[in-house]
């Protein structure tokens, strides 16, 4: 054990780009790698399960994803419904990175959906910029609000957030049902949603019939936003550091209350930017069921993609393909569409459970490998 | 002076060949070890050279990939800890396995319990404790609950659970890091009355100081392998010390420094803070630190030394006093302000408190930089080039052994862990720094380096308070001591006018000097 010997240092500007380009190839392959594990693990439940329903399951799998990437316009149907969800994604992501385990955002989501649609609702019409820009603008202050509170409590009062974010769904989503079917209700509608929104606040289609909107812009800026302010950047650094261990932030001179509430601050803006998304890109008003439970679907993706931005944004284009195939599959056969949740929450046990299993396989290589030496 | 217990006969237990391997490390390789009846015998090696997989793999919590255990000539293989305690082998773990709230007889019998029509039997577990009590020359009483024993008599109390479990082997993993001087005396005569009563024990330990008042044999462990078994009256501590290094010209002595300028860097008065945790509350406390000066802050463990770290640095708020850096007060300031006004801080707890494990060399060593970043939002990029730079620079500067600044700070050893901390917190060119235990689990080699670098420190005029449990640190390093017990300072000596001895006096409140003006 030589502790003194001085390291061999590699002349930076020579090796650098080869070795780099090596090593890029190498951490690209460690992280697909697992991804192809859970994809396989997912296929496989797939099989299993549309097969048990009668079906031969090659063909309605591919029925399913020719119904949702078969052509130009599937494609775009498939975006467009996964668009909030990227947003939402990105949200949840970065307060795991924090270590603040927001697992508020479907109600997030509702309360900038309901913003929206009172902003577009009620103010304007007025120039489609800037209404729609507004509408956004609220949204992510509300949902901002929501999550900057919660994570306040955590940060000063030490309550748990798991648990107060979780409660805090029931309560916004129910305020938001209450609005919306009593004081806030369209009367010349029968359920319980509001006054739809002015012309001027709804994104514009980008593909007729698709429902893909000009928003996909809007979501391609702010995914890469996230992913420079969670991955590079100062503020990044320090909210990062405060995840990993909050007492380290603390000796360096990291100020971890404020990591805390920035993080759940600008995750709840994001959520409730999703949610605004629900409104102007998509339905035109709030009602009570807006959601469908992608704040929770959001929750999943962050965790499997274990926080990670980049992979993040891949993990929701699969779950969008997942999910449009899914509606695919219902259509050619009795499968129905909660296909897509078993599989994902299949997939979730598998990616949990893959890192134990390929340390297992590693040593296990190893081991043959040295008797094979022998 | 070892035990006279020896029998020169056919050994008792022997490891022949033990080979255990994680992973991609091979924790021990071919490893021989012998230990024969009445011996007293020390298994020693820096962090990771595999002694505690050994013993462990001794004790039945591993099995081994390859090699033998045979016990009085026949071979033996355990299965769980269990296998091993009826074949008389008994440990005493480093981290005591007691239940504070059971009485003495309670944990001394737990596990193996006398019974009496099925329910536990007081009185035949109170006799129990009879026997192997007379046989260390202690007595408790059995009904006291052990969570009101002091510390060292909490692991007497660990070794009369293995003699009640009939222990002929004894295995003790570093008993002596929690004990005083004083108490690591009376633990070693105890450990040479049981070797003269027969029984054999196993010594792990880093302190040479003490293998050689205690050992008859010292096998020495580097990087998994045997590497020679000495007579312990037959060598010295630098053979021992060449064989667990690998090298031949590691100092063990005092550190060179530059003699203390005159004037304050920090001052501290009459600090009182709340209790926080598990550790002692500060009591008034007051002292100064003077340029090029390191202050040892003696004591064992919890009396108030992680309190007052932490309040220094601005983790905990103070009740009262002062703290005052080159004449500006830091009281009211928080961590990051004090570390601009010139404060470093090496925290105790490396893994929690000073690295990211999981993050990466880079995001570890840059914090002190990142920090300057005084932007209000601060979207500006936290690696720029000439911060990347920096780390690459500095990971050669102290030989940081790893693979780049990319590397996970969990994959580096624990010396080269807090050559990260060393080096971030020195490169601040701080006015006063306070190293917080700075060598726990650092290997000789890394400490010889960290201590250089600390020398290098003062020599530049920085201010040193060293908050240390290990008084060889002390006497090697400081210039001046102080010891705390009970969150109060119990005594102020020059290192130079003490000794191990008065200091053990202070530390355990036997003694206590006026302090302070």
């Amino acid at each position: 054990m030589s502790m003194n010997t001085p390291l061999k240092t590699v002349p930076q500007s020579k090796h650098s780009e080869v070795h780099s380009t090596a090593s890029f190839a190498r951490s690209l392959a460690k992280r697909i790698g697992p991804g192809v594990f859970t994809l396989a693990v997912g296929l496989v439940l797939a099989v299993t399960l549309i097969q048990a329903q009668g079906y031969q399951p090659l063909p309605t799998i591919l029925a399913g994803l020719d119904y949702a990437i078969g052509d130009a316009p599937s494609i775009a149907r498939t975006l467009a419904w996964g668009l909030p969800l990227f947003v939402a994604t990105m949200g949840v992501a970065l307060a795991y990175r924090s270590g603040m385990f927001n697992i508020g955002a479907e109600g997030q989501i509702y309360a900038g959906a309901m913003a929206a649609a009172l902003t577009g609702a009620y103010i304007g019409p007025m120039f489609t910029g800037l209404h729609l820009f507004l509408c956004l603008a609220v949204s992510a202050l509300t949902g901002g609000a929501v999550a900057a509170g919660l994570g306040w409590l955590r940060a000063v009062w030490n309550v748990d957030e798991v648990l107060s974010t979780l409660l805090s769904n029931y309560i916004i989503m129910l305020f938001c049902a209450y609005l919306a079917t009593a004081p806030l209700r369209d009367p010349a509608r029968q359920s319980g949603t509001t006054k739809a929104v002015h012309e001027t606040a709804m994104f514009s289609e980008l593909i007729p019939q698709t429902q893909l909107t000009s928003a996909l812009f809007v979501v391609i800026v702010l995914c890469a936003a996230t992913w420079w302010l969670s991955e590079r950047s100062v503020t990044g650094y320090r909210w990062r550091m405060t995840g990993e261990s909050s007492a380290f932030a603390a000796a360096v001179g990291i100020n971890v209350r404020r990591s805390r509430i920035g993080s759940m601050t600008v995750s709840g803006a994001l959520c409730g930017i999703a949610g605004a998304l629900l409104v102007t890109a998509s339905q035109g008003r709030f009602w009570t069921e807006i959601g469908t439970g992608i704040g929770w679907d959001a929750v999943l993706l962050a965790m499997i993609a274990r926080a990670r931005p980049l992979s993040a944004v891949v993990w929701v284009l699969v779950y969008s393909v997942m999910r449009s195939a899914a509606r695919g599959i219902e259509q050619v056969s009795t499968v129905p569409s909660e296909l897509s949740l078993i599989l994902i929450s299949g997939i979730i046990i598998a990616a949990t459970a893959r890192a134990g299993l390929f340390s297992r396989v590693a040593e296990l290589k190893k081991i043959l490998i040295r008797s094979e030496g022998k | 002076m070892p035990s006279s217990g020896v029998q020169d006969t056919q050994p008792v237990l022997e490891l022949r060949g033990i080979t255990k391997i994680f992973g991609p490390v091979v924790a021990n390789k071919d490893v021989d070890f012998d230990l024969k009846a009445g011996e007293i015998h020390a298994l020693v090696g820096e962090n990771g050279a595999g002694k505690t997989t050994l013993m462990r793999i001794l004790y039945g919590m591993y099995q081994p990939d390859g090699g033998t255990i045979v016990m009085d000539g026949r071979p033996v293989g355990f299965k769980k800890p269990m296998d091993a305690i009826n074949h008389g082998i008994g440990m005493v773990h480093q981290h005591f396995m007691l239940v504070p709230g059971f009485t003495v007889a309670e944990n001394v019998t737990l596990g193996a319990e006398p019974r009496r029509n099925g329910f536990f039997d007081h009185a035949a577990a109170n006799d129990s404790l009879v026997e192997p009590m007379k046989r260390l020359g202690i007595s408790l009483d059995p009904e006291t609950v052990t969570g009101t024993l002091n510390v060292a008599t909490q692991q007497k109390l660990e070794i009369i659970k293995v003699l009640y479990r009939g222990a002929k082997i004894i295995i003790l993993d570093e008993p002596t890091a929690v004990l005083t001087p004083q108490e690591t005396e009376e633990l070693f005569v105890l450990l040479k009355t049981l070797a003269n009563d027969g029984s054999s024990v196993i010594f792990i330990s880093h302190k040479l100081r003490e293998v050689f008042a205690v050992a008859d044999r010292i096998t020495v462990l580097r990087n998994g392998q045997t590497i020679q078994t000495f007579n312990a009256a037959q060598t010295d501590a630098a053979s021992v010390v060449a064989a667990m290094t690998g090298r031949t010209d590691v100092n063990l002595g005092r550190v060179e420094r530059t003699e203390p300028t005159d004037g304050t860097v920090l001052e501290v008065k009459g600090l009182e803070t709340g209790k926080h945790g598990a550790d002692a509350a500060l009591k008034s406390i007051s002292f100064s630190v003077r340029p090029g000066e390191v202050l040892g802050i003696a004591g064992v463990e919890g009396n108030g030394q992680s309190t007052l770290a932490e309040t220094l640095i601005g983790i905990q708020p103070l009740d009262a006093g002062f703290i005052r850096l080159r004449d500006v007060e830091l009281g009211g300031l928080n961590v990051a302000e004090r570390r601009s006004k010139g404060l470093s801080y090496v925290a105790e707890d490396r893994h929690l408190e000073g690295i990211p494990l999981n993050g990466t060399v880079l995001e570890g060593i840059s914090a002190g930089l990142i920090r300057r970043d005084s932007s209000p939002v601060g979207l500006g990029l936290a690696f720029p080039r000439t911060v990347r730079h920096w780390s690459t620079h500095m990971i050669k500067k102290y030989s940081i052994k790893t693979s780049g600044p990319g590397a996970k700070c969990s994959t580096l050893s624990g010396g080269n862990q807090q050559k990260i901390v060393m080096a971030r917190e020195l490169e601040d060119k701080p006015d006063c720094i306070i190293l917080a235990q700075p060598t726990r689990g650092v290997d000789l080699g890394a400490i010889e380096f960290l201590y250089n670098q600390v020398a290098e420190a003062t020599a530049a005029g920085c201010a040193v308070v060293l908050i240390s449990a290990d008084m060889d640190e002390i006497l090697r390093l400081s210039d001046r001591v102080l010891v705390m017990y009970g969150g109060s300072i119990v005594a102020e000596q020059q290192t130079d006018a003490t000794s191990r001895e008065e200091l053990g006096m202070y530390m355990v409140g036997a003694q206590t000097m006026k302090v302070g003006k």
